[in-house]
């Protein structure tokens, strides 16, 4: 940790925050909720620079239901997405990462921004957010942009967001009808970093047949991926238990993860059948009430 | 002088009096000490305190495994600002080396760094900061030289040299005679080839562990205060004072009056502050050596991680025989302790890991053969259980597969076997008293409901969730023992004050265990006092005697007993003095819960207060030192026997484990441990170190994990290495069996260790049941267990219905 501050600003509001950025040069760190820079600064890596206290901007925080999407602020903490009735309801696998994730603690300064910009491919809200079809907003005194989740990741730790740019919000479609479901495994039952995770998002009907279906896996990859061969094999048939489990199949066969020292590549991939099928069986459940 | 004193009002016994109780604290459930301090927040550990001038200190340590140091380039350093000092191994004043059992652990590395993490050069300076930033310029230049990581390798010829011989003061736990070798021992019972020839059944099997990090909340930090009249006043977090008295006397080059340790805090140790903690001490003097200041060095998580030391891993090739009706007949171990790069306590584990080979059984036949061996990684110490969990895993997993083999259950194989008095353990030690094993055996399992869901779960499924019981049982030898009697003994300093209140200083170390309020029960229990009356003070060396190390659940049974020594000898005052006030002879008193009373007439009384008032005033001694040693061990390294430590803390653990078998995940339901101590001094503070030390072991058993590659520590941090959280803690059902030891106050034995022991067998006994695969290697984490799944052709019974 020491060395790595070479001072904080506080930026009183996001005009405030977006000149600053503009204007500094060099390294710049912005902190929200810190629960993963401040363990990375701790362990030296994160280069010296300016660091850019955003936790208290009120103005990034907030959950807004419009007709066709909900808005979430940069700063909504995972506590505040678990303390939701609107994202239980409509965002479900989104609820469940955030309820899932690290322990009260953690979650009451996690953020959504931070947990995006962090762009680990471990973060828990992230596949849940690929399978919400989730937008990104990324702002700048140049203006604002929206990106799909899908292309803000680049690599581990590495993102699409230029040096003057700041998340501002993640807005969601609202999707009637859609269920979710968010399952990860990890090296305890608390305050653990996911092995591997899988989200699915899906219409389903009456007959349980699937409409559409985003299916996204963390974990096992460089950045979250999606498993498009997963969503076209879904499309349009009924979730029954070979099927799901044929797509666990088709899942794991699509990913190559890594050895390290949470997990093996082997289980890793082994998992992933498991999770998505679970992931999948668990929406039936929510579709049938 | 009956009736010569004036003549003082007796006390009645008021009609109200509760039933008397044999004891009024020893036994009683109440609350430590330090329980407010802790949960208030207003406790002190060693980073806490400060100073007048206070420096701080940062260690270079070496980023290779094996090397040569060519040259340590430290201009740049000493010219960064805010610098004071920059230290090397030349500028130790004395000698650069701590004491242990053999002489080869430097304070700094000299010419050859030995394990990534070797301390080469420290770097003092006015602010933490300042330390850090001026410690990257420190330049070391070395020539890498091969480096060795297993064990089995570094014992073959031409095996790159880590450690070469060496031979410590005699008596001092052994030599190693080879290199690489910091140890060699054998344990031999009877005849083994007839022990096998007599088996109807053999198994045969190769178990390994794995390290385990003491995860204490306080990391290593020590101050050093150099006083005005030349004393080096030391403060911080350890077991041992008087090891580090003795180092840094010798690191400084001073008569040991020239240096005082007071242990302060101690977040905890588990073993993890017996040995290292005089390199951070050493390191301290040196700095308030050269600066005339107090140095303060305080490790980071990670720098405590990297470079303290840790459980040993260990590689078991055991064997065992057994006739058709599950008599035990004969057992062959052998056995390698990975020790790292310097010996510190290497062979004194390797000692308690033989005699503890073969555990709480009957065996004719016994012979284990055991190598501490070097390694270019981490120096592995003490841990909490002491090299016993490596050979307890083995030992009761085979136990299990055995059973299998017979067609027995574990718990009847392990009734059938079970030691009592009378018997004779691996070692040939004959067990005189105080045997309560098979009475843990079976509370354990009545607490469990171990035959009743040993049973239901044979069938018992829920979509892909498993569920099994295992058995993990143990024996541990409370003390040093023989390999350890040379510096066994303890001594305490106990002050009655003239209200009534008592001052009590013990040698040894509160860490968390609940020492100190133990301690105070057994002297309230001793002079007659209301326990809130007795303070029982953190130890400084130059008051009180040396009391050996806080280690090997040694301290209720030693500083209890010496604390009983101080105690009689101010008893025997205040029984003359009451024998004034009543009337009577000495002789004819008692003590009894805070009154002095006629034996033969106990309603003739009179209260211990008015008696130590009275005593103060007439100038009696009511100050006394008290001194123990303990009962005599003996070993004989050529006929790998004998009495290898005086009594045996006995116990039984029952695991219940439901498995998902498809991710191999397991969740522990619920732990019920029976121990037999003795006798509980306070049950809840006894009921304490049984619970945590489990939740311990399930951390060994399940998830704890250093990874090591090429001597680089891949996870030195918490959120890598992965110990258990309250939402991972099982029901946990303590029990206590109470067969006393005449040698312990009021019966007691050990209790620190035994509860991490027989952890990790009792849930791979239960993952085994739940799933029919068996982990030969513990943490069995998902990968494991998915893995010896496949490997033995055990499928996921059924298929999931979704």
């Amino acid at each position: 940790m020491i060395g790595t501050v070479q001072r904080i600003l506080r930026p009183k509001s996001v005009d405030e925050l977006l000149s600053t950025l503009a204007e500094l040069q060099g390294p710049r760190h912005l902190l929200a909720g810190g629960t993963d820079i401040l363990v990375k600064a701790k362990d030296g890596k994160v280069a010296p620079g300016t660091w850019i206290d955003v936790w208290p901007l009120d103005e990034l925080r907030g959950v807004t239901a419009h007709d066709d999407r909900i808005d979430l602020g940069a700063n909504v903490t995972m506590t505040d997405v678990e303390r939701s009735p609107l994202l239980r309801a409509e965002a479900r696998a989104l609820w469940d990462a955030c309820y899932e994730a690290g322990a009260v603690q953690i979650r009451n300064r996690a953020t959504l921004g931070g947990n995006v910009a962090n762009a680990s491919p471990a973060g828990d809200s992230i596949p849940a957010l690929y399978s919400l079809g989730a937008t990104v907003h990324l702002r700048s005194v140049r203006g604002e942009r929206a990106v799909p989740i899908e292309a803000l990741f680049t690599g581990p730790g590495k993102t699409v967001i230029a040096p003057d740019e700041a998340i501002v919000r993640l807005s969601l479609p609202r999707v009637r009808g859609a269920v979710g479901a968010f399952l990860r495994l990890g090296q305890r039952k608390a305050q653990a970093i996911s092995k591997v995770s899988a989200a699915a998002t899906a219409t389903l009907g009456a007959d349980l047949t699937v409409e559409a279906a985003r299916v996204a896996l963390g974990a096992v990859a460089p950045t979250v991926v999606r498993a498009p061969e997963v969503e076209r094999l879904l499309a349009g048939r009924a979730l029954e238990p070979g099927l799901m489990a044929e797509a666990g199949e088709l899942a794991a066969s699509g990913v190559t993860p890594i050895t390290d020292v949470r997990s093996t590549k082997v289980y890793r991939r082994e998992m992933v059948a498991v999770v998505v099928r679970r992931a999948l069986a668990s929406l039936v459940d929510r579709r049938r009430g | 002088m009956p009736g010569s004193g004036p003549t003082y009002p007796l006390a009645t016994m008021p009609p109200d009096d509760p039933t008397p109780t044999p004891t009024h604290t020893v036994g009683q459930r109440l609350e430590r000490l330090d329980a407010r301090a802790k949960v208030l927040g207003t406790a002190r550990y060693a980073d806490d305190l400060t100073f007048p001038g206070l420096l701080h200190l940062k260690v270079v340590f070496s980023t290779q495994p094996h090397a040569r140091v060519l040259a340590i380039r430290t201009d740049a350093a000493r010219r960064a600002p805010g610098v004071r000092a920059v230290l090397t191994a030349k500028d130790c004043p004395g000698e650069n080396l701590i004491p242990l059992v053999l002489p080869d652990l430097t304070l700094m590395a000299a010419d050859r760094v030995r394990f990534v993490g070797d301390p080469v050069a420290a770097v003092v300076a006015d602010t933490p900061e300042a330390a850090h930033d001026a410690a990257r310029l420190v330049e070391v230049d070395y020539e890498p030289l091969p480096a060795v990581f297993d064990v089995l390798e570094a014992l073959r010829p031409g095996a790159p040299v880590v450690a070469p011989p060496i031979s410590g003061p005699a008596g001092h736990g052994g030599a190693n005679t080879a290199p690489n070798l910091f140890n060699l021992l054998e344990v031999k019972k009877g005849d083994l080839a007839a022990g096998f020839e007599a088996a109807d059944v053999v198994v045969e099997q190769e178990y390994r562990t794995p390290y385990q990090a003491h995860a204490y909340l306080e990391t290593q930090g020590m101050t050093c205060v150099p006083e005005p009249d030349g004393v080096f006043a030391v403060y911080g977090c350890m077991q041992c004072p008087f090891y580090v008295h003795e180092a840094v006397a010798r690191v400084l080059g001073v008569p040991r009056h020239r240096v005082k340790v007071i242990q302060v805090g101690t977040g905890g140790g588990f073993g993890g502050k017996e040995d290292v903690p005089s390199i951070i001490a050493g390191l301290a003097a040196l700095g308030a050596w050269h600066t005339g200041r107090p140095v303060k060095l305080v490790l980071s998580r990670k720098e405590d991680f990297e470079t303290m030391s840790k459980r040993h891993p260990a590689l078991v090739r055991l064997k065992v025989g057994a006739k058709e009706d599950g008599t035990l007949t004969a057992l062959e171990e052998q056995l390698w302790l990975d020790g790292g790069a310097y010996a510190t306590l290497s062979p004194v584990v390797l000692y308690r890991a033989v005699t503890h080979a073969a555990g709480p059984y009957r065996w004719p036949a016994v012979h284990v053969t055991g190598h501490a061996v070097a390694t270019n990684k981490v120096p592995c110490g003490a841990f909490r259980g002491f090299g016993t969990l490596q050979v307890i895993f083995a030992l009761e997993s085979i136990l299990d597969e055995l059973a299998e083999r017979l067609g027995i259950d574990p718990l009847d194989l392990r009734l059938k076997n079970a030691v009592r008095v009378g018997d004779a353990l691996g070692t040939n030690q004959a067990l005189t008293e105080s045997v309560g094993f098979i009475e843990t055996l079976e509370r354990a399992a009545e607490v469990s409901g171990y035959r009743e869901k040993r049973e239901r779960y044979r069938t018992w499924q829920e979509g892909p969730k498993r569920r099994g019981v295992g058995l993990g049982c143990l024996l541990y030898g409370v003390g040093l023992g023989a390999k350890g009697k040379f510096i066994d003994r303890t001594g305490a300093h106990v002050q009655l004050y003239p209200d009534g209140s008592c001052a009590v200083s013990i040698g040894n170390a509160e860490m968390g265990q609940g020492l100190r309020t133990v301690i105070s029960q057994i002297a309230a229990e001793e002079l007659g006092l209301e326990f809130s009356k007795v303070q029982t003070f953190d130890g400084d060396t130059s008051r009180v005697p040396d009391s050996g190390p806080t280690v090997a659940s040694r301290a209720t049974v030693m500083a209890g007993n010496a604390v009983r020594d101080a105690c009689g000898q101010i008893r025997r005052e205040l029984r003359a003095e009451a024998g004034l006030m009543l009337g009577v002879e000495p002789d004819a008193l008692e003590v009894f819960q805070t009154w002095v009373r006629v034996k033969a007439a106990p309603e003739r009384r009179v209260a211990m207060n008015d008696v130590i008032a009275r005593a103060a005033h007439a100038r009696r001694a009511l100050t006394a030192s008290g001194f123990r040693l303990p009962a005599d061990t003996w070993w004989s390294d050529d006929e790998g026997q004998g009495k290898a430590y005086e009594v045996y803390t006995y116990a039984t653990n029952v695991c219940e484990v439901e498995v998902d078998v498809e991710t191999g995940e397991s969740r522990v339901i619920a732990l019920t441990a029976a121990h037999d101590i003795g006798r509980a001094i306070n049950p809840t503070l006894a009921e304490g170190q049984i619970e945590g030390g489990a939740l311990q072991g399930l951390g060994f058993a399940l998830t704890e994990e250093v990874h090591i590659d090429q001597g680089v520590i891949k996870n030195p941090r918490f959120a890598t290495y992965i110990i258990p959280t309250a939402m991972d803690s099982p029901e946990l059902k303590a029990v206590i069996v109470e067969h006393p030891y005449s040698g312990g106050p009021y019966g007691a034995k050990g209790i620190g260790e035994p509860p991490i022991m027989g952890i990790a067998p009792a849930v791979t006994n239960a993952i085994k049941a739940a799933t029919g695969a068996r982990l030969f290697e513990c943490p069995a984490t998902p990968e494991r267990v998915t893995e010896a799944m496949k490997a033995q052709g055990v499928a996921a019974r059924d298929e999931v219905a979704v």
